[in-house]
């Protein structure tokens, strides 16, 4: 009885043992379980999609930015790779030995490598230099270090390196046009990236592709400039010469086709590095041909007597009296540089006289004056391709007051770009026809095919009749350059024509002339035949020359605009004129 | 009978499964390759930039006037009077004188040449 009865209490035991064991493992499956359906079906979506992140990578195709080029095809501005160097603290052991191996490929001092990689030791993405060359980049690479990386971006570059800086602008860092044609012809030259997907392994390396279908890349477009590389070489070269050799503060030069209004060259000096922009001051990287407009002094005089001779307020022969060098318009003093008695219109324009051309504009009064500068396009936007154009400044007639014509007349009162200007003069080569300046000459798809095509020339309006364009680019102007104020620029085997000016500058914060300060200016046009338009019209502005040094425009601008006129005229193959040859050779 | 045909079944199957797992490798390695062409196509691209700029960077007239001029090969390129003509001036008596440019050198295409434009003087008129 007490070995059955004990038998049968072990039994029980042992039953209960197994019924509590069962019950154990029945709540461990049903939690499992549990557990099994909460995961399927409450975290699936999260750990599907964390999965397909590990599985998977996207990757960016980067787009090309299209290249600007020069009329000639060579490319001035382009976009290539560039790596930028990183290294990730979390992967590397030997902070001072790692430090030591990139300082001198990277030219930074190893302490200085560093801090910058203890700085951010949870991160995985420290930037040790931006943008280095090839040389470096193998290097780098050389080191062959886990924790050392390249990462390669598509940058903008400027192969003329300053040349042309004011044209192009320049871009951001995240390839967005900020300024010139970069910003104008932005949507053009901006391309689309791509994206490809790749299935990756646990170490993150790339497999195969993923199913996705991959978006191919689709570069930008391309922008042709009107502008020849080689006479903006010439034009720069020259104005930097011409500029420093008075110790100027600035200037500017454009060069143009009269007869297509093409910018054959535009160059301000200082200059930058269009690659390295945003290390320039906003002021020196303005494109003062286009958006700076000033007093043009007397190289606004040959618009007025265009429009006197066209109304006939004057003819070529009447000689007029120039009071040897003063005389009062009313209460007003007008002086001239040098004094001269009695002057015919050539006579005026080449000494440039004050007095003859305020005695001609009185004549004409303010409504033909008036008249005569909004049809050489002045105050107006000249609708160059170019963000930031200035329309200068011409008031409303109702503003002007009884000293607005002799100052008119004399180029002040009135403010207009470089731009405008050499927009003006070449109309006057051009038999009087005013074409809009153009900058760019194609617009190129990526694929090749033209886009926009700016072959022919785009005629705004006629400024004045043929014959008194002919009569003031065949025989008024071409005397100033022959016996006139501007014979520094005469050239070497071709005839030119052109005009002085120099001008006050006014103060910038208040009103009235600053003294000893000046912008000489030169505008010419060459070679001069018997027939057809000259092939470039040149004008040169040069700012707050040391006064000591020099300030007229015949002095100062007229040798710059005879050296570009002369080398370029050689660089285009445009024959001389014999007649000018033999003259020059004669004893 | 039956484990013969047994038999036959199971190495039909595991015929098969090896050829899946084949295919499936081939296609794995076929994939791959694909990733890495794709790779070399866009370092393609990036070294193909890289040549063109570098070519943009040789024929810059800045670069090509340095050269000439460091050189001292006589070939002065145009452009160059300062002050008074030098190279200009020998390339204006050349002109003068009609004497054709060198074979090497190539005048300005049609497209490009500023001059002249008789139609549009012809509409002026």
């Amino acid at each position: 009885m007490t070995s059955a009865g004990h038998g049968a209490s072990v039994s029980i035991g042992r039953r209960r043992s197994a019924v509590v064991l069962l019950v154990a493992l029945s709540a461990l499956l049903l939690g499992l379980g549990g557990r099994l359906v909460y995961i399927n079906v409450e975290l699936r979506d999260r750990l599907l999609a964390r999965a397909e992140r590990q599985r998977k990578s996207s990757t960016v195709v980067p787009a090309r930015r299209g290249m600007i080029l020069d009329r000639r095809g060579r490319v001035v501005a382009a976009t290539e790779y560039m790596p930028d160097v990183f290294v990730d603290p979390t992967r590397v052991d030997d902070v001072d030995s790692l430090a030591n191996k990139l300082g001198p490929p990277l030219n930074l001092p190893a302490e200085r490598i560093k801090q910058m990689i203890l700085r951010r030791p949870g991160s995985q993405y420290v930037l040790l230099a931006a943008r280095v060359d090839d040389v470096t980049a193998q290097a780098v690479r050389a080191i062959d270090h886990a924790a050392v990386g390249l990462d390669e971006k598509p940058v903008r570059t400027y192969p003329l390196c300053e040349s042309m800086a004011h044209v192009l602008g320049w871009v951001g860092r995240d390839g967005t046009g900020m300024e010139g044609i970069e910003l104008a012809f932005d949507e053009h030259l901006r391309g689309k990236d791509g994206r490809r997907g790749t299935i990756r392994d646990a170490r993150r390396r790339g497999i195969m592709p993923s199913d996705e279908s991959p978006i191919p890349p689709v570069d930008g477009g391309h922008v042709v400039l009107t502008i020849d590389a080689e006479l903006q070489r010439i034009t720069e070269a020259a104005l930097t010469r011409g500029v420093d050799g008075v110790k100027a503060q600035s200037g500017v030069a454009v060069v143009m086709s009269p007869a297509s209004g093409d910018v054959l060259a535009m160059a301000c000096y200082p200059s930058f590095d269009p690659a390295n922009a945003s290390q320039t001051s906003p002021k020196i990287r303005r494109n003062r041909a286009v958006t700076d407009p000033t007093e043009p002094g007397s190289t606004f005089k040959p618009f007025i007597a265009s429009g006197a001779l066209e109304g006939s307020f004057v003819s070529l022969t009447e000689q007029i009296d120039c009071h040897m060098g003063k005389h009062y318009f009313g209460s007003r003093l007008i002086q001239d540089v040098h004094g001269y008695g009695l002057l015919d219109l050539k006579g005026i324009l080449s000494h440039s006289s004050n007095i003859g051309m305020s005695t001609i504009a009185g004549r004409m009064g303010n409504p033909a004056l008036h008249n005569i500068i909004r049809r050489f396009g002045f105050g107006a936007k000249t609708g160059i391709d170019y963000p930031g154009e200035s329309e200068g400044l011409v008031r409303p007639l109702r503003k002007w007051g009884s000293l607005s014509t002799q100052s008119v007349a004399m180029g002040y009162e009135i403010s207009v770009t470089p731009l405008q200007l050499a927009t003006g003069f070449s109309a006057i080569v051009n038999d009087g026809v005013l074409l809009r300046p153009r900058l760019v000459r194609q617009l190129i798809g990526s694929d090749g095919v033209v886009v926009r095509d700016s072959e022919h020339p785009i005629v705004v309006d006629r400024a004045v009749s043929t014959q008194t364009a002919r009569v003031m680019s065949r025989e008024l102007l071409p005397a100033v350059v022959e016996d006139g104020s501007g014979k520094a620029a005469k050239l070497d085997g071709y005839r030119m024509l052109g005009k002085t000016g120099t001008a006050k500058l006014p103060y910038e914060n208040r009103k009235g002339y600053e003294s000893g300060a000046y912008m000489g200016a030169f505008m010419g046009a060459a070679p001069l035949r018997d027939w057809g338009t000259p092939e470039l019209a040149v004008l040169v502005m040069i700012r707050r020359p040391d006064p000591t040094l020099g300030y007229y425009g015949g002095a100062i601008a007229a040798p710059v605009v005879g050296e570009i006129l002369q080398n370029s005229l050689a660089y285009l193959d445009i024959p001389p004129d014999k007649e000018s040859l033999a003259s020059a050779d004669a004893p | 009978m039956t484990v013969t045909r047994g038999c036959v079944l199971l190495a039909a199957f595991a015929v098969i499964a090896l050829a899946v797992v084949h295919l499936r490798a081939e296609q794995t390695r076929c994939a791959s390759r694909a990733l890495k062409i794709e790779s070399d196509c866009v370092r393609l691209r990036g070294d193909l930039w890289s040549l063109q700029t570098r070519m943009a960077r040789m024929r810059a007239p800045d670069r090509i006037h340095d050269r000439a001029t460091y050189l001292a090969t006589g070939l002065v390129p145009p452009g160059t009077r300062e002050g008074a003509p030098a190279g200009a001036q020998r390339r204006v008596e050349r002109l003068a004188a009609n004497v054709p440019a060198r074979s090497g050198r190539t005048s300005e295409p049609a497209s490009v040449r500023l001059q002249p434009r008789r139609k549009h003087t012809e509409t002026r008129e």
